[in-house]
């Protein structure tokens, strides 16, 4: 199971915690790879102990047992090992949650604090070649050009608060907090990708040769686009994404069809192959911002190369910082924890993608 | 901002040995395409075969022209999806009895942060020029030889209708016109 390289520095020789977290996360979300052969209620236990574990080591206690978790949260080196180990669990899930999400059309890459990312673009096009006569040593010179695309990534962060007395009173609880935090951030991330990626494909040209943006679906435009991206991302073959509520709308011209209750139609909302093209489904996301809102936008068909560069770069710059102050640090006897994360995005690739607007 | 780029597509630079010049801008940076007179050398000590480049002015002549062979494209991969070609224009030179110099250098940028100047870190050709003060390549474009540039090489003058790229008095850019340059 892969760990990125900051928590393996961060971990030591005690990077197994981080690998069974990564476990136990996969497992629960039923996606990646996980041990089947243990139950997640088992993993459960097992990790618990091991969180401990690795919080006493940090915080240079022989021992936790038996000290009652308020006292606990008083001692400073294990209020910071407690949130230290946290991020570094984010850290270790991070990556792979994203790429989950977004990992269709998005490239993610990870840095140190104090990095920028410059992503080198090959050019795509070929030379044009021309009829000679046969007397003349050379042609004209033609050249291509590389270009680059740099991301310089930006903190992003949540400020968590419980109160003293809640927490005494066990109605609030900072590590459910943070937790929470933690998944608002991957949210957010997931969100930016998106909207980075579905604000450069409604930029595309509509018309002339250059034609990749089509406003309303017909079977035809579906097959021209689809063949149109496949070629020209080197035969990569294309596939069409959009959420299950845009997908539904790919069918053929002819209206004169058919479908039992046992056809994927049915059952799952939309033809899974259609016109030599495979269809996937882009899991709609909530705009939690916004009650009751949806992020992904139903009106969009992407036509995209899955196995050709990827066309959004997500950049993540260094580990996911925790700020947790003392228990009794608030002068109102409250308590915050902060997370920190620090990432980008930009459009950069070789690739074209191609997008059918639904009216 | 983008400087222009520049394609020597064939030129009699590429076979003459003195149709090619080391040369310095005192004054100004020099994008590649950019001409210039080069009527004196550069006094300063180890750069004694470095030609010192000035605007081209009136007084001096102005006769260097360029006919527009076509509207062409330059493939620069700047990470769009959609096209990532940059339109450009084919020319031919016609005249060239002003003697006048273009500048050219293989386009490794410098990216200059303070004081401080950093190399091959950046492959996107328009984002290079050729910096004030340091030495470059420069052509002297001859009748019959045929460049292809951006639109970042040709001055504020819409094209329009316009089929001639002019030398043109007090910048270094070509410039638009409806004619060869007559004096």
């Amino acid at each position: 199971m892969k760990i990125p390289s900051n928590v393996i520095a961060f971990a030591g020789d005690k990077v197994k915690i981080y690998e069974q977290f990564k476990d136990y996360f996969n497992h629960y979300h039923k996606k990646g790879s996980f041990d089947e052969t243990v139950s997640l209620s088992e993993k459960e236990n097992k990790i618990n102990i091991a969180v401990k574990e690795e919080i006493a080591r940090l915080s240079n206690l022989p021992t936790v047992d038996g000290i009652a978790p308020e006292v606990l949260a008083t001692s400073p080196m294990y209020s910071w090992a407690t949130f230290a180990v946290i991020g570094a669990m984010v850290d270790a899930i991070l990556p792979d949650a994203i790429i989950d999400s977004v990992g269709l059309y998005t490239n993610v890459l990870t840095g140190g604090y104090g990095d920028s990312f410059s992503i080198d673009i090959k050019p795509r096009d070929l030379f044009v070649v021309s009829k000679a006569g046969k007397g003349k040593r050379t042609s004209e010179v033609h050249k291509q050009f590389e270009g680059q695309v740099t991301i310089v990534p930006e903190f992003h962060d949540i400020t968590v608060q419980v109160a003293l007395y809640k927490v005494l009173a066990g109605k609030e609880n900072l590590a459910e907090f943070a937790m929470k935090a933690a998944k608002s951030l991957e949210a957010q991330m997931t969100v930016d990708a998106y909207n980075c990626f579905n604000t450069a494909m409604e930029a595309l040209d509509n018309a002339g040769d250059d034609l990749l943006r089509v406003a309303g679906y017909s079977q035809s435009t579906f097959v021209e686009l689809a063949q149109k991206v496949t070629a020209w991302n080197g035969g990569n073959k294309s596939i069409a994404v959009a959420t299950q509520l845009a997908l539904q709308n790919v069918l053929p011209n002819d209206a004169n069809y058919r479908y039992d209750l046992d056809s994927d139609y049915a059952k799952i909302g939309y033809v899974k192959s259609f016109a030599g093209t495979d269809l996937m489904v882009l899991p709609q996301i909530s705009d939690y911002k916004n009650p009751f809102k949806l992020a992904l936008d139903d009106n969009n068909i992407y036509i995209i190369s899955p196995s050709a560069p990827k066309l959004i770069n997500l950049a993540l710059e260094g580990s996911t910082i925790s700020i947790t102050n003392g228990l009794y640090d608030n002068a109102n006897l409250t308590q915050n924890t902060t997370m920190k994360k620090s990432y980008g995005l930009a459009v950069g690739t070789s690739s074209i993608a191609a997008i059918i607007t639904l009216s | 901002m983008s400087y222009n780029v520049l394609v020597q597509n064939a030129v009699q630079a590429m076979n003459i040995d003195a149709l090619n010049r080391s040369a310095m801008c005192t004054t100004a940076n020099v994008d590649n395409g950019n001409v210039f007179y080069l009527a004196s050398k550069s006094s300063t000590a180890g750069e004694g075969e470095v030609w010192l480049a000035t605007q081209p002015a009136t007084a001096s002549g102005l006769k260097l022209s360029f006919t527009l062979v076509g509207t062409t494209y330059l493939s620069i991969a700047d990470g769009n999806i959609g096209t990532q070609r940059v339109t450009a224009y084919e020319l031919e030179c016609v005249d060239n009895s002003s003697n006048l110099w273009m500048a050219y250098s293989p386009e490794i940028v410098t990216v200059v942060s303070g004081t401080k100047k950093y190399k091959g870190i950046n492959p996107d050709p328009r984002d290079f020029t050729n910096l004030e003060d340091e030495v470059f390549t420069a052509f002297k474009p001859q009748v019959g030889d045929i460049v292809t540039m951006t639109a970042d090489g040709i001055g504020a003058t819409a094209i329009g209708s316009n089929t001639f790229a002019v030398a043109t008095t007090g910048q270094y850019k070509l410039d638009w016109a409806a004619t060869a340059n007559a004096a």
